[in-house]
């Protein structure tokens, strides 16, 4: 499996041509309305003083989503932005701070970030949540942040995310442990959950 | 087998009367094609640089370097610092800094590139840009 990215953590990311150069970088990823991929980047300038740029980058663009840069073929592969940003002004905004309901009606938490799959799939696996009391025990005074592994059905309107029950058994406290428990989430979901 | 830092500095020369021109200052690289295609002289007097076509060149030596002809060629590439420069693997993974590059003198091909994780072989490479050099993951 890929490495695991959250969508915040790809803003600044430098955008590099194979040839080496790097021709902008990452200001928004924008989703699809189901929240279950990425399809394009908003750009910024590279630098300090640089604003946003006009251009914009779609996914089929995309070579590569690494950890230290996006890579794409050349600086050809950039279009104008209304073509990404359209899809942006449907979903941006309604997905964080979503409440998450499990398919059984409980509560489980509010979404801080998406968690998508590095490499060329552009595939969102998860999302980090403020975590209600219902799905983590404890301390109120502990602000709880977990990765929840999106299922394969899921129903996102403006105001939630409803997720299937079993996905709360393979919550995760950070990135490296999520990303088995996403592996073990598709594989029990196949066979018997355990 | 020669390292870009054993060639840098070596005095530049030219063939037909020994006129010291200035020291070698760096090496162009086209990557694709894995090979040493312009150097780079800073002049002995002038501190000038000028550039020399690889087909210029008579010689690398382990002490010197010999020219043919010490004539500016018609068209330069954009030269792309090697050393130093950061690592992309064309999956957008780091792969670290160039610390040195392995050459042959005689051709001009790039044998490796010599990275802190070990040695990139030259058919990896695939472009170079003011931002990184960027190879084929392994």
């Amino acid at each position: 499996m890929n490495e695991l990215m959250a969508a915040r953590s790809l803003t600044t990311l430098p955008v590099v041509t194979l040839g080496g150069e790097a021709v902008a970088q990452v200001k928004d990823t924008v989703f699809d309305a189901a929240a279950g991929r990425v399809t394009g980047f908003t750009l910024s300038g590279r630098g300090l003083l640089s604003g946003p740029l006009k251009l914009s980058l779609p996914w089929a663009a995309v070579h590569s989503l690494g950890h230290d840069a996006v890579m794409i073929v050349d600086a050809g592969a950039l279009a104008d932005t209304p073509v990404v940003v359209a899809r942006r002004e449907a979903q941006q905004g309604r997905v964080l701070h979503a409440k998450v309901l499990t398919d059984e009606g409980a509560e489980v938490g509010t979404v801080l970030d998406v968690v998508v799959e590095g490499g060329t799939s552009g595939r969102v696996v998860g999302f980090r949540i403020a975590a209600g009391k219902a799905l983590v025990q404890g301390s109120r005074r502990r602000r709880h942040r977990v990765y929840v592994p999106r299922g394969e059905t899921l129903a996102v309107s403006g105001r939630a995310l409803v997720i299937p029950a079993d996905a709360t058994r393979y919550v995760a406290d950070d990135l490296p442990s999520f990303a088995a428990r996403v592996g073990a989430f598709h594989e029990g979901r196949e066979g018997t959950p355990p | 087998m020669m390292l870009f830092s054993q060639a840098r500095g070596l005095p530049v020369l030219t063939l037909t009367d020994a006129d010291e021109i200035g020291v070698l200052k760096s090496l162009t690289v086209d990557a694709p094609s894995g090979v040493v295609t312009h150097v780079r002289v800073r002049g002995r007097h002038s501190r000038k640089e000028s550039v020399l076509a690889w087909g210029a060149l008579h010689a690398i030596g382990p002490d010197a370097v010999l020219v043919r002809s010490a004539a500016a060629p018609s068209e330069v590439p954009p030269h792309h610092e090697l050393p130093g420069l950061r690592i992309l693997a064309e999956t957008g993974d780091e792969l670290g800094t160039v610390q040195d590059v392995v050459f042959e003198p005689e051709t001009g091909r790039i044998e490796a590139v010599r990275t802190a994780h070990g040695d990139l072989p030259s058919d990896r490479l695939l472009g170079l840009g003011d931002y990184a050099l960027v190879v084929r993951a392994g």
